[in-house]
């Protein structure tokens, strides 16, 4: 990758590009433990970017923090964040409106091997807002249908309540995804609903209601560090995936994005650069010094 | 500069700008030298105390020199809250006029005087000698903590040490530098006995013995030959005179919370037999007895924030001078900016009783020192009373009794001292510690209830979630956080919510024989909230 | 000329430069006051100090301040943020007398800021670019070493083969002037007057000083490089397990020191601060942006302060997660960082250079030196104590 599409100006790493909050969407309310979740529309200004790719997005007056894109590179002229309020700057960024501008420095990070994976069947795991990134990859392969096979998504959260992106499962069920859910703690209504299909239980007990073929499939996963190790593990011990082609995004707070501040280290691994999209043979090296999950 | 007597005696000194600029640390008791170079703070390696070593807070202590918390303007505040910049000449001219006046209507014994550990002793004792001239007997700080006056020791004594005994106090996070020593005694073969309520950082390499909180004192053999070390923690939970009578005092450190809390106590700025203690100052200002306050670099809403804000309502007059902004600044009638302790001359005293000389390596912003405003009201008010000295602490040997647990009310609850950064405003007002200090206020917005891991879930309390504290008096709600190091049977809050559940459940009180407040160790049931 | 010629000054010669140096005001050299040493700016040569081991303020200082502002950005009057970045224009310095370990640590910096590490193209840093650009290193070979000193066990010091501008030798008449870069020459062109190509004989005394240097080292001696590389293989395998590392945290209080004064850490903190009309800056109190569409003319600085990942703070993410909780997962990051086999590959290098700093600094006598030994003595104890996952009782703990 060169120095141009690397998303920053070279000389200006640091500087980021002020782009306009298009429209503003709650979609997940907010609970007695976790913070709201939105989607921010943003300009896109021509911008190219990789499924799985993040940005550093400062909110003027509060700093700056990485937020993945959860929007597909083919959507129109677009980009989607997907944002909880949990820390200092996702509150302050909840408080922008329609309208306001943010700073936006990216897209930074290595992104999905969508190109790889052509004529692989699709598995998609993800927990709570951790489809967030993975709604990027699930919508562009919608684009490009025809390159991949079989489609599923996996998809668990705490209550019905956080499951995100309601809207858009059916439209992907349309489309040919499979779709299956769980909660963890269901409200009475939630279970007794069969469309799409679902369960009671963590993600990973939804493993035994698929069949695929493991030779030909490449899993991505995204979720809550300990979602994401039981899940790599049911994915190559249960589905028999071979652990190269099971593919999760990691989670740190980095400061500059660039490989530069040091505070992404996971092992011998630098999350902004050298990820945030690695493979479970690469996480179990890492996993080796210390745990990545 | 800094030059210091005692143990080592030597001396760095002036220097100019573009060189490393030397100076003590501005946190802790210890006093640490330090180095300003280029705009930052490094340990001198010669110095008798840091020899080379910093804690994280000096390490940022250099960014109190621009810090946005830095008072450099005079403000008063007028009836409707409304705030207006003022010259300190100004200022200092309507101080003398409304004291005078507050004075001649009520009394001199309407009239108090806080001070502070964080000023250098010249100026503690000319605003003792302030309040001696004004003719009240009040004048304390609560920034004296639980101090107790015991003996010298050096830190090279804990270093050569064969026993050493450490109470109830964590040295890793409250004085870093005697954990440095702990850990070289441990490797010279030193026997090191931690006893708490709470396991200390060395605890794994080295003994502990668990207590309930406040009951400490039973399990030390205090006329050993070894060496005790303890802090404010015991004092504040009504311990002190105990302390006082069952330790052997020639082989026994006091580990002082502030860089000059034993300047603060040589210069005599404590209470006299008949004056109030701050805490009683403070509540005297809320009933309507005492009339007029004045405060210098004392933050009592670091402590006691709903008294310190209904006793500024009641208050007819009250002058706060300080070089950072605090909660109590921001209530006072009028604001009046001093100086940092490196823009000034002076000497400060730490733990070990050794004096530091310093000199200003910055040049104050407003060119006046909280000395310079003390000496300057004992000019225009003065000559109201005599020098009086108050007697050495304790002032009577009994001590506060805590509770003990029983079937009914299982737990002790008491403060936790290792989430305690003492000199909290200025935590607050250097960034790089506070995203450390803070990350516990982002997790725990209202405070904590920090249990054992087993107890909780002997009680049915998951973390994070709010847990009913009940005791003999009265029950309060908190969240609960677990905390791996404390033992079984006691349960923890942090400082910052000693009024408000010592309130609550009947724990705040006053202890007679140092005159503070103290949180008395209580007996308390626990049970789960509805969410 | 850049055949790898050696260059001889004399002792008259090389104060002659200095004193060039220092009157056009690029020369920093280490100064000593009241027992202590740093660089600094030098007026007259007379300040230089000659007899001394390092400065215990890293010369990384020089290329990594703290506070340094990245960018700022202000609110106008119509409500939209503008943002500037800073046209940083350092002058030209010439840092003399830095030490071996020191340049390694520079040399190990630039691998890292300028991007060099990563399989892919990454852009240099342009702050740390442009300091580096203008930033001379004549670097003083050792030869008293001092008791914390250790560099001759991690291929930094007591002399280098690259990475230096210029590196000094005092021999007995005079300094033999090994020169390492393009920039080094063009610096030698300028005082071509005042030096000469070294004989034959200073190179061989050179090497002689220096085999001596080795013998002189109090601690450590090349034979400990077995103990350094001995731990490199403890972390690079994961040999050493938590109880170890458990006890390693026990010591640490999480002060910093250690990576404030390395010479190879980097890591740092980004805060938004407000920036004052009289220059004052800081965080907002109480960490509370502006709401949006108040405070025009408000004006905020993104600043970088120095950070260390043994702080909690440091790994800390939104909604108070936290991958390394406790302080000996922090530890086992920062020694696998320094001294791993994985990193070794990437950087070319260990990520210690043996300045023996953090041995001086630390409050909890866990140097680098001091857990190399330790986990040294682990593996080779036969005690299976740091190796299996049994928790350490007392009385053992040194293991």
């Amino acid at each position: 990758m060169s120095e141009a599409t690397f998303g920053v100006e070279p000389g200006e790493l640091y500087r980021p590009r002020l782009v306009r909050i298009v429209k503003v969407e709650d979609e997940i309310p907010e609970t007695a433990l976790t913070g709201p979740v939105r989607n921010f529309y943003l300009e896109r200004h021509g911008l190219s970017f990789r499924p799985g790719q993040f940005a550093q997005i400062t909110v003027f007056g509060a700093g700056e923090v990485p937020i993945s894109l959860s929007s597909p590179p083919s959507l129109g002229d677009g980009i989607i964040l997907s944002v909880r309020a949990a820390g200092f700057v996702s509150k302050a960024l909840h408080r922008l409106k329609e309208g306001d501008r943010i700073g936006f420095r990216g897209p930074l990070g290595n992104g999905f091997p969508i190109e790889s994976c052509t004529g692989y069947d699709l598995l998609f795991v993800a927990g709570g807002i951790g489809l967030a990134p993975l709604r990027s990859l699930l919508e562009e392969v919608l684009y490009r249908r025809q390159q991949f096979g079989r489609v599923l998504l996996l998809y668990g959260a705490r209550t019905p309540r956080d499951l995100m992106f309601t809207r858009s499962i059916p439209i992907w069920q349309r489309q040919g995804v499979e779709v299956f859910l769980s909660v963890d703690i269901g409200d009475g209504v939630w279970e007794k609903e069969t469309d799409p299909p679902r369960k009671v239980g963590v993600v990973t007990t939804l493993f035994s209601e698929v069949t695929l073929d493991p030779s030909r499939t490449v899993a991505f996963l995204c979720g809550p560090p300990i979602m994401i190790r039981f899940a790599l593990l049911g994915l190559t011990r249960d589905l028999h995936i071979p652990p190269e082609r099971c593919i999760a995004t990691l989670e740190r707070h980095m400061k500059c994005g660039v490989g530069k501040c040091g505070h992404c280290i996971v092992a011998d691994k630098y999350v902004c650069v050298d990820g945030p999209v690695f493979n479970y043979a690469q996480l179990e090296k890492m996993a080796s010094v210390e745990e990545p999950w | 500069m800094v030059r210091y007597v005692g143990g080592k005696e030597g001396s760095i000194g002036h220097l100019n700008n573009t060189d490393l600029r030397a100076t003590v640390c501005p946190y802790c008791g210890l006093g640490c030298g330090i180095g300003v170079w280029d705009g930052s703070a490094f340990p001198l390696e010669h110095h008798p105390v840091s020899q080379g070593g910093l804690f994280l807070r000096g390490w940022a202590s250099a960014e109190l020199l621009k810090s946005p918390l830095r008072l450099v303007r005079g403000q008063i505040r007028d009836p409707s809250g409304r705030k207006q910049s003022v010259s300190i000449e100004d200022g200092l001219r309507l101080a003398v006029e409304k004291i005078r006046e507050i004075k001649q209507r009520y009394g001199p014994e309407s009239l108090a005087v806080l001070a502070s550990a964080r000023l250098t002793t010249e100026e503690i004792a000319l605003i003792k000698k302030l309040a001696d001239s004004l003719g009240t007997p009040h004048r304390d700080s609560f920034q004296r903590l639980g101090f107790l006056p015991f003996s010298y020791h050096y830190l090279d004594d804990v270093e050569a040490a064969q026993e050493i005994t450490v109470i109830a106090t964590d040295p890793a996070p409250r004085h870093p530098q005697v954990h440095r020593r702990l850990v070289r005694a441990y490797y010279h073969g030193c026997r090191i006995r931690f006893v708490g309520c709470r396991q200390a950082a060395l605890s794994p390499l080295t003994t502990f013995v668990g207590t309930p909180p406040g009951w400490e004192l039973d399990r030390v053999n205090g006329k050993g030959s070894g060496l005790t070390l303890l802090s404010s923690e015991v004092g504040l939970q009504g311990q002190g005179a105990r302390a006082w009578n069952v330790l052997n005092r020639e082989r026994t450190l006091f580990l002082t919370d502030y860089v000059n809390q034993r300047g603060l106590m040589e210069a005599r700025c404590y209470p006299t037999r008949d004056g109030m203690g701050a805490f009683e100052i403070l509540r005297a200002a809320r009933d309507g007895r005492i009339k007029a306050l004045l405060i210098f670099g004392d933050d009592p809403s670091e402590f006691f924030p709903s008294l310190t804000e209904e006793a500024f309502a009641r208050l007819e007059w009250s002058v706060v001078v300080d070089h950072v902004q605090t909660k109590t600044s921001d209530r006072a009638h009028l604001t009046l900016p001093g100086s940092f302790l490196w823009e000034k001359e002076g000497t400060v005293c730490n733990t070990e009783g050794r004096v530091q000389q310093v000199g200003p390596i910055e040049k104050s912003p407003t060119g006046w020192t909280e000395g310079q405003i003390a000496l300057f009201l004992t000019d225009q008010l003065g000559n109201g009373g005599n020098e009086v000295t108050p007697p050495p602490l304790p002032y009577s040997s009994s001590s506060v009794i805590p509770d003990t647990p029983d079937q009914d009310f299982p737990f002790l609850i008491s403060l936790d001292f290792s989430t305690f950064w003492n000199n909290h405003i200025y935590c607050h007002a250097a960034v790089s510690v506070w995203r450390e200090v803070r990350s516990e206020k982002a997790d725990f917005p209202d405070g904590y209830l920090a249990i054992n891991a087993e107890d909780a879930q002997a009680a049915g309390l998951r973390p994070f979630t709010l847990a009913i504290v009940e005791s003999r008096e009265g029950k309060i709600t908190l969240r609960v956080r677990l905390d791996g190091r404390l033992g079984k049977g006691s349960v923890l809050i942090p400082v910052s919510l000693w009024e408000k559940v010592g309130a609550a459940l009947g724990a705040l009180s006053v202890d007679p024989s140092l005159k503070i407040p103290i949180f008395r160790p209580t007996a308390v049931r626990l049970q789960q909230a509805r969410q | 000329m850049t055949e790898q010629v050696n260059m001889w000054i004399s002792r008259t010669n090389l104060m002659e430069i200095l004193t060039r140096w220092s009157q056009d005001g690029m020369l920093i050299a280490p100064k000593r006051a009241g027992g202590e040493v740093f660089f600094a700016p030098i007026d007259n040569v007379e300040e230089i100090c000659w007899d001394y081991v390092n400065s215990l303020i890293s010369p990384k200082q020089f290329l990594l301040p703290e506070g340094e502002t990245l960018l700022s950005y202000e609110r106008t009057d119509e409500g939209e943020w503008v943002i500037n970045t800073p046209n940083l224009d350092v002058p030209e310095k010439i840092v003399f007398g830095i030490r071996s370990c020191d340049v390694a640590g520079i040399a190990y910096l630039d691998q890292f800021l300028l991007g060099r590490m990563f399989d892919r193209k990454i852009p240099p840093d342009p702050l740390y670019k442009r300091r580096r650009e203008r930033l001379t290193l004549i670097s003083v070979v050792c030869q008293k070493p001092g008791s914390t000193c250790m560099c001759v066990c991690c291929d930094g010091g007591p002399a280098l083969k690259a990475g230096y501008d210029w590196q000094l030798t005092e021999l007995s008449e005079g300094w033999l002037v090994e020169v390492g870069t393009e920039k080094g020459w063009a610096l030698m062109e300028t005082v071509k007057a005042l030096v000469e190509p070294a004989e034959t004989e200073a190179v061989t005394e050179k090497e002689e000083r220096l085999a001596k240097v080795i013998e002189n080292f109090q601690h450590y001696s090349p034979h400990h490089r077995v103990p350094t590389m001995a731990a490199s293989r403890g972390v690079s395998r994961s040999l050493v397990k938590e109880p170890f590392w458990d006890l390693i945290g026990a010591r640490c209080v999480e002060c910093g020191g250690c990576s404030y004064l390395c010479p190879t850490c980097f890591c740092f903190n980004c805060v938004d601060l407000l920036t004052d009309p009289d220059g004052s800056t800081g965080q907002e109190e109480p960490f509370c942006p502006l709401a949006p569409g108040q405070g025009a003319g408000t004006c905020y600085k993104r600043v970088r302060f120095r950070d260390n990942c043994i702080l909690e703070g440091f790994v800390r993410q939104a909604g108070g997660i936290y991958p390394r909780r406790n302080t000996g997962e922090r530890c086992r990051n920062r020694f696998f960082h320094k001294l791993s086999w994985q990193f070794f590959q990437r950087m070319h290098r260990l990520g210690c250079t043996g300045c023996g700093r953090c041995v001086k600094t630390c409050l909890g006598e866990i140097g680098m030196s001091q857990v190399a030994t330790e986990i040294t003595d682990a593996l080779t104890s036969g005690r299976k104590v740091a190796l299996t996952g049994q928790r350490v009782g007392k009385g053992e703990a040194h293991v």
